[in-house]
């Protein structure tokens, strides 16, 4: 009984995991579909971790980029220079982006809005400069690569083992979801949504805040400096190219196309963006052009985003009927 | 010399304040008059920068008053195109503030990538407003720069006469203070939302006119104007000209010495500590009255 | 001079007004009394196009103004009055006044109105300088009054002018209005309360849950039992 309701429950999300299960099995071979299938799932959970953030506990981060670089670093760099095993790595990426994000947030976060927006994007901004500047060790603006990479027997983490690598990232990305679904469902979570739609009632209940927006930042600022590693690996190459304004707008996007709060809205974000730019990737530089024309085209026309699609054609039906009826018995009324 | 090495970067404080300062009224109006935070602002300089660059150097080698009259009616109008086309829109909804951040966003990326696509990586050079130097008692200014700190004053002041006395101005202010109350007395909204954007971005355009000879062209020129006009704007107060024209020159000394001291690179970093610190003492900037 | 006909509206998604009819002639002051959150505001905001109607007809001055942007409305002479005043808190009190005169009809007065406003209120006169933001709460109501004036205004729809004032200010305010009327200026009042106000109106509506349920010549309205049951408790 437990089980086929929460199965019920969940299975639009159930539905979707075992469809990027098999898809590989389906696409066996296609290396080129199963990379972007991989690319999806990677900007999913980054995308996902900064609408915790943004969403959810209402910080309007704009650092959550350079935190996937500074974990792509970090997962090179360790790797590099300190000869630590990969597997290792990954998740010292995302230690390293979750400190230097609190260290960022202890001031800020009693900030409103577009004042953290503008302190962490400043951190953005600055960290390409210094990457430039510490060349030494960055290797500017080459960037690193050739560094060692996961093994497991005879297949080996990186882009051009897509079958196996699909599967690494698809297990990486199941897990942090489920944890970033998880902090949702917390009484954090609920609490956050508590804050988001009633403040004084939640704050009534004596919710802190500070506290709880560190905690859920910290944990956001280390998905994606873990998802920064684990791309780093993949790829094999981590530049200050990552760190390109247009990449930044773009993951922006995916998660306010989705929805903000809307888990799992800006993983359908990720997916939508992902293939309409690799779709338009033919275009070469047209491509950003068409696509910030594409965001804004279907942001006016549908300003809540796409998780939002059922609930705002439902209300707007609603209202139109309402209306209509409204207008009939008016007419009604005055012929008499 | 260390005299003269300190006068020479107080001048160089000076004219880049008075860049700032234009740039960072133009963030101000939009912010304090419509409560957009127009995420495309570093865009419209970006622009700004390469209408210039197109009608000087780029292709039709105008005069440089004609392009620095071209540029500022051209901007204005792209604002206020921007604003009718993007902004407009989103209105018609409930919470269309949120929106309206994601569609600035976009129009940033839209904006950048069409500067990419149509001039390339490759950065463009600007000449001076005009060349040569002035030389008073045994100290250099270039000349670009006297009329930078003239035409940034002279900005500052018209601004000033134009909120206070014209009544299109005061419109603008009372929008700022209360929106519903603008209404109340007739004022067209949509009307003022349009005209801010328009002398907004005509504030962007000569901006990067100023300073664009002394950096160079590329597609994302803007942003790290942007960002350095966001902290003067912030450090002043919104919606106070004194305010920010003070934060400007402060800020720009502040660049202008670490830069010299410390290198070039700290030059923005200084701006997001100052940001910071400023965020946590006074968050309402210096003069803040919007 | 105003007709309001079957008008509808919607608040999101609450039907707030219910076919509500209304009408103010040349002249005339008329109040429409009821309970907080009934629909009256809602009323004077979808008159004067700050908010949209959803079916209906509203004629001022024989043009139909259902639809038109609040600035075209406030130009015809129709203005509004908040509730909450919607004062510029950052502009002296002559700014404000200044700014009332927006519109290019009003401007050409902006002299004359400037004139009758201090004769109506010379309190206002001595804070001429002073800051929208420090004036009592008394002195700001008479300066949002004094803003509508300087629209040219033909007709003024006033919201709920005695909330938040003590009795005695509260009676000048009443004064005022009623010597404005007498100035030849129609006048359409919303009041929660009807004690005093529905002595000097000229005709008063009863809206209950976003519709007219009471509709009475002068005095009618203290004479009606509903009315006195809710408002007067006899």
């Amino acid at each position: 009984m437990v089980v086929s309701k929460i199965l019920r429950k969940n299975a639009f999300m159930l539905g979707a995991l075992l469809v990027l299960a098999l898809l590989p099995i389906a696409l066996r071979g296609n290396a080129h579909v199963l990379n972007i299938l991989s690319a999806c799932l990677i900007w999913g959970v980054v995308a996902s971790a900064w609408d915790l953030s943004i969403g959810y506990a209402s910080v309007w981060s704009f650092g959550h980029i350079a935190f996937f670089v500074i974990g792509g670093y970090t997962g090179a760099m360790t790797v590099m220079y300190l000869g630590i095993p990969p597997e290792a790595a990954i998740p010292l990426g995302g230690v390293a982006a979750a400190v230097i994000g609190i260290l960022i947030a202890l001031p800020c976060l009693r900030l409103h809005g577009i004042y953290i927006a503008m302190v962490t994007f400043g951190v953005h901004l600055v960290l390409s400069t210094f990457i430039l500047r510490w060349r030494d060790y960055t290797f500017g603006a080459t960037g690193l690569s050739g560094f060692e990479r996961i093994q497991l027997g005879q297949y080996v983490f990186s882009s051009s083992v897509p079958f196996f690598s699909y599967y690494v990232i698809f297990g990486v990305s199941v897990l942090l979801l489920f944890i970033i679904y998880r902090v949702i469902n917390s009484t954090i979570g609920l609490a956050f949504v508590g804050l988001r739609d009633s403040e004084p009632f939640a704050k009534s209940l004596g919710i802190n805040e500070y506290k709880y927006k560190l905690i859920v930042f910290g944990i956001s600022a280390f998905i994606a400096g873990l998802m920064g590693a684990l791309y780093t690996s993949f790829y094999g190459t981590v530049s200050p190219f990552m760190l390109e304004v247009s990449t930044f707008l773009m993951v922006l996007i995916m998660l306010m196309l989705g929805g903000l709060g809307r888990f799992p809205g800006a993983v359908i974000g990720a997916f939508v963006i992902t293939v309409l730019s690799e779709a338009l990737r033919p275009l070469v530089l047209w491509r950003f052009v068409i696509l910030g024309a594409i965001v804004i085209t279907v942001m006016i026309a549908m300003p809540q985003g796409l998780m939002a699609l059922p609930q705002t054609i439902k209300s707007f039906a609603r209202r139109v009927t309402q209306r209509k009826q409204i207008k009939k018995d008016s007419i009604k009324t005055s012929s008499i | 010399m260390a005299a003269e090495q300190a006068v020479n970067l107080v001048i160089v404080g000076i004219t880049l304040g008075a860049v700032y300062a234009v740039m960072a009224l133009g963030l101000s109006f939009i912010y304090g008059i419509t409560k957009i935070f127009n995420y495309a602002h570093g865009a419209f300089f970006t622009w700004g920068a390469y209408f210039a660059w197109m009608l000087s150097s780029g292709y039709l080698h105008l005069p440089y008053p004609a392009v620095v009259v071209i540029t500022v009616v051209i901007m204005f109008f792209f604002g206020f195109g921007y604003e009718k086309a993007f902004m407009y829109p989103l209105r018609r909804f409930a919470g269309w503030d949120i929106t309206a951040i994601i569609v600035t966003l976009g129009s940033a990326l839209l904006f950048d990538n069409l500067a990419l696509a149509l001039f390339g990586t490759r950065a463009k050079r600007m000449p001076y407003l005009v060349e040569g130097n002035f030389v008073v008692g045994g100290f250099t200014i270039t000349r670009h720069e006297v009329v930078t700190l003239i035409i940034g004053l002279a900005i500052m002041v018209l601004l000033i006469l134009f909120l206070g006395k014209v009544r299109q101005g005061m419109a603008m202010k009372g929008v700022a203070q209360d929106q519903t109350g603008a209404r109340i007395v007739g004022i067209p909204i949509n009307k003022i939302f349009s005209y801010t954007f328009a002398i907004a971005a005509a504030l962007a355009g000569v901006s990067a006119i100023l300073l664009a000879p002394k950096i160079l062209v590329y597609p994302t020129v803007g942003w790290v104007v942007f960002i350095k006009a966001f902290v003067v704007m912030v450090f002043g107060g919104v919606g106070s000209i004194k305010g920010t024209a003070i934060a400007a020159f402060i800020l720009a000394m502040v660049e202008a010495f670490v830069t010299f001291y410390l290198g070039g690179i700290w030059g923005t970093p200084i701006f997001i500590l100052v940001l910071i610190i400023m965020l946590t003492i006074r968050p309402k900037g210096l003069f803040g009255t919007w | 001079m105003l007709e309001v006909d079957q008008v509808n509206a919607c608040y999101g998604e609450f039907h707030v007004l219910k076919d509500v009819s209304v009408r103010v002639s040349e002249g005339e002051l008329v109040v429409i009394f009821g309970p907080n959150g009934h629909g009256k505001s809602t009323l004077l905001k979808t008159i004067c196009g700050l908010l949209p109607s959803v079916s209906g007809r509203i004629t001022f001055d024989g043009q139909p103004i259902t639809g038109l942007s609040a600035e075209k409305i406030v130009e015809m002479g129709l203005v509004y009055i908040a509730e909450d005043r919607h004062l510029f808190p950052g502009m002296t009190v002559l700014q404000n006044l200044k700014l009332g005169a927006y519109t290019p009809h009003a401007r050409a007065k902006e002299a004359e109105n400037l004139e009758y406003v201090f004769q109506l209120f010379p309190k206002l006169k001595d804070r001429l300088n002073k800051n929208a933001s420090t004036l009592s709460g008394g002195e700001a109501r008479m300066l949002a009054i004094g803003r509508g004036l300087m629209s040219q205004a033909k007709f003024l729809a006033i919201d709920e002018p005695s909330l938040g004032l003590s009795p005695i200010v509260r009676r000048d305010v009443f004064r005022t209005i009623k010597e404005i009327n007498t100035g030849g200026i129609s006048i359409l009042l919303v009041e929660q309360n009807v004690a005093r106000i529905a002595e000097m109106a000229d005709r008063t509506y009863l809206m209950e849950d976003g519709r007219i349920v009471f509709e009475g010549g002068k005095d009618e309205a203290l004479k009606d039992e509903h009315v006195r049951e809710v408002f007067l408790g006899i």
